[in-house]
């Protein structure tokens, strides 16, 4: 086989992955499309509201937000995406909300460890606290980073996210 | 009498630990060397490049899948990484691996060509093979899904440049004398 040929091969499986990865998000877009909004669905980041099932977020509702960053206190790298409150505005009434409502967030780590945080709203609210919505870098997944004291470290964050749990009365 | 033959590894002691340098450097590289980008697969530039040097100094099938498992456990014990060490040790085996397959198939990395496309390749199975993870620890998909094919060209151009950049350097020493020097070293 000529060197020319192992090339194109090699170029053909990389344009084969791009129309796998295409059709594959087309299915997935039409997917989400087609979704109930009533009812948690497989994938999705999930949000109650006092125990109620109340949204898949969405990512294109998450791209309607105006995007967020700061830069982390133990790696100084930018963290980026959309502030936790205004994901949870986008769905919540503030006006049911008080400073002391519990935000539980929910993600998983290494497949079956769960890991999980609980924040006031104040907290959320508070701009120093710069608590985040984060999609990672490659697009993989959702961390809640911050830089308050005892959710500051990688470590402390919560990653995998998979679920957001609003607790208006706690 | 007979005199005990000694067993000649596959590698030599001295190639073992110039990819253990590598290996080494591949977790500085994540670590020290921020790029102020919000693309994904971005890291890939200088990481590919660091893979293709190492495939250069070290041409044997087998060298970048080390690599990429040593520096996997390394980054691994250091914390690196989103989603815990398996994610972490997967994604940087699968980066070896396939610049490893692909310099095997293309007879090395000593061509512009090959060089790039290993780094493209390299830089892709890093990204799919977090995908695949993804999935396969129900990390919530939806929001991949919509960007797949955008992280998939950000990854292959990263991958790309990666690879012209790893040429590049191995061009430049091959024209110091380098591997010259390593060949006596040998």
């Amino acid at each position: 086989m000529s060197q020319k040929t192992r090339i194109l091969i090699v170029v053909g499986v990389l344009v084969l992955i791009a129309v796998a990865l295409g059709v594959f998000g087309t299915i997935s877009q039409s997917q989400t499309a087609q979704m109930p909004v009533t009812t948690p669905q497989p994938g999705m980041i999930h949000l109650y509201v006092d125990g109620a099932f109340t949204a898949n977020l969405l990512p294109s509702e998450m791209q309607k937000l105006g995007t967020a960053s700061f830069v982390d206190k133990e790696q100084n790298k930018t963290q980026s995406g959309y502030w936790l409150k205004d994901v949870i505005r986008a769905y919540v009434k503030e006006s049911a909300l008080s400073p002391t409502s519990q935000i539980i967030v929910t993600g998983v780590r290494q497949g079956t460890e769960k890991k999980s945080a609980t924040l006031t709203w104040a907290e959320v609210l508070d701009p120093a606290n710069n608590v985040l919505f984060s999609p990672s870098n490659d697009g993989t997944s959702v961390k809640i980073a911050a830089s308050l004291e005892r959710l500051s470290t990688r470590n402390d964050w919560v990653q995998g996210l998979t679920q957001i749990d609003v607790k208006t009365k706690p | 009498m007979t005199t005990p033959s000694i067993r000649k590894g596959y590698f030599t002691t001295f190639e073992l630990i110039l990819l253990a340098l590598f290996s080494a450097l591949v977790v500085v590289d994540k670590i020290v060397l921020h790029l102020p980008l919000r693309i994904p697969g971005h890291s890939g530039v200088t990481w590919m490049a660091i893979l293709i040097v190492a495939r250069g100094l070290v041409p044997k099938t087998g060298a970048l899948s080390l690599v990429g498992l040593t520096s996997g456990l390394l980054a691994a014990f250091l914390g690196l990484g989103d989603l815990g060490a398996i994610y972490t040790v997967f994604s940087y085996l699968a980066s070896g691996v396939s610049v490893d397959l692909i310099a095997l198939f293309l007879g090395g990395v000593e061509s512009i060509v090959p060089a790039a496309l290993a780094g493209t390749m390299g830089n892709v199975a890093k990204m799919l093979t977090k995908t695949v993870m993804a999935v396969l620890l129900q990390i919530p998909a939806g929001f991949i899904a919509l960007g797949l094919l955008y992280s998939f060209f950000t990854n292959a151009v990263a991958g790309l440049l990666g690879g012209l950049l790893g040429w590049l350097i191995l061009r430049a020493l091959r024209r110091a004398g380098f591997f010259v020097y390593l060949a006596e070293k040998r």
